[in-house]
């Protein structure tokens, strides 16, 4: 039976569209909705609560800007926006030229798979807790590469400058680990 | 694995978690996908890569924020809409053509309403006016469940039935959905639809004595 919808009730895509729409108070919804992770994330890749809480609202800032551009074909809502995260706490870093993200720290802070919530997760709880597993499994240095190639967002060479290892040897652990968890993934897909 | 003319098998796989995190700058970024749109093997590799990424993105810690963050970012968008940038809205001399449509919309669809989730469109086409005039957008989901996604930017709405109809592969039209003013809420409206609507070519929406509206092509 329809019935007229509440923005609190909606799903990210169409809360999204409302923000696109400017809608009354949806702005303020999404922002409830997200808060916890984006921010979260930018604690994460920052180490820093005050820069934190200022990238935070610019990644809020930025996607109701570009709420209208989002693709439900390329990304759920949830990954556009920590990705739009991610890269604000990477560009300042890189102005204040520092690393403080610890990849060790953030595989401390893995929930485990039981904790996991599939609605806040917006995935299947299976690949996603699948996913937490393996990453743990992977060796030390392929599941630090990964992690700062993802979460942290840095290349290569630069993962290659804070190990202290040569290009090709940061290249290889992040191949590895990312085609091991990939594998991980397909697996509970099928 | 296919053939392309400028990037190789080889050369893809080499490269591949670079472009799935996004670390290679055109013209580079370019090439290697057009030899993963002719490759479903790379397609595939690159699509597992992706998905990875963004899991783990997912994984990280989530935290609360300090006191009075809802309010500060409320105010840096505030600032923004006021700042002269709020794009969303129709121009003006839309309006006239604009409220023949829906103007703005509600959401009706209860798996909608009754479970937060999030899924990939199956297709995704801008809504027009016969004018011309960019509406907004259309999109066929299949998850949890088949349904049309309707988002129109437009000024408040004239009364009166708006229906949607997707048209099948063979052209014939199907109704899926009607709405009214009392259904507006929140600037969107979707409605469940059968499975084989998923690879519908067009959307298009009708006033209730059959006038044309708007059109989508999912082409």
């Amino acid at each position: 039976m329809w019935r007229p919808a509440r923005l609190d009730q909606l799903s990210d895509e169409a809360l999204l569209a409302a923000v696109a729409l400017n809608e009354p108070d949806s702005a303020a919804v999404f922002i409830r909705r997200f808060q916890r992770r984006v921010y979260g994330l930018a604690v994460t890749v920052t180490g820093d609560v005050s820069l934190a809480d200022d990238i935070a609202q610019m990644a809020f800032e930025r996607a109701w800007r570009h709420a209208a551009s989002y693709d439900a074909r390329r990304a759920l809502v949830t990954t556009w926006l920590l990705t739009i995260t991610r890269n604000l706490a990477i560009d300042a870093l890189r102005v204040r030229r520092a690393v403080p993200f610890d990849p060790d720290l953030l595989s401390q802070l893995l929930p485990p798979a039981s904790g996991i919530d599939p609605q806040q997760a917006a995935v299947d709880l299976d690949q996603l807790g699948r996913l937490g597993v393996e990453l743990n499994a992977l060796p030390i240095e392929q599941r630090r590469a990964v992690l700062l190639a993802t979460v942290a967002g840095r290349t290569a060479l630069e993962i290659a400058e804070i190990e202290g290892v040569p290009l090709g040897t940061a290249k290889t652990r992040i191949r590895l680990g990312l085609r091991r968890l990939r594998t991980a993934v397909a697996e509970v897909a099928t | 694995m296919s053939k392309n003319p400028t990037i190789g098998c080889d050369q893809f796989d080499e490269q591949v978690e670079d472009l799935a995190l996004g670390h290679i700058d055109e013209p580079q970024r370019s090439r290697l996908l057009a030899h993963a749109s002719v490759c479903p093997p790379c397609q595939s590799l690159l699509e597992g890569l992706g998905t990875v990424a963004d899991r783990l993105l997912l994984l990280a810690p989530q935290r609360e924020p300090s006191a009075g963050f809802e309010s500060r970012a409320l105010a840096r968008v505030d600032t923004t809409t006021t700042s002269g940038t709020a794009r969303f809205r129709v121009p003006l001399w839309a309006a006239a053509a604009v409220a023949l449509i829906v103007g703005a919309i509600g959401v009706t669809a209860a798996r909608l309403l009754d479970e937060p989730f999030a899924s990939a469109a199956e297709a995704t086409a801008a809504i027009v006016t016969p004018a011309g005039v960019d509406l907004g957008s259309v999109q066929l989901l299949a998850n949890p469940a088949p349904h049309v996604l309707v988002a129109i930017r437009a000024p408040r709405p004239e009364p009166g039935q708006r229906n949607c109809e997707l048209q099948r592969f063979d052209g014939t039209w199907v109704q899926v959905g009607s709405w009214e003013v009392a259904d507006i809420a929140a600037g969107v409206w979707a409605t469940g639809i059968d499975s084989s609507l998923l690879s519908a070519t067009a959307m298009r929406i009708t006033t209730q004595d059959g006038t044309l509206l708007a059109t989508a092509s999912f082409d």
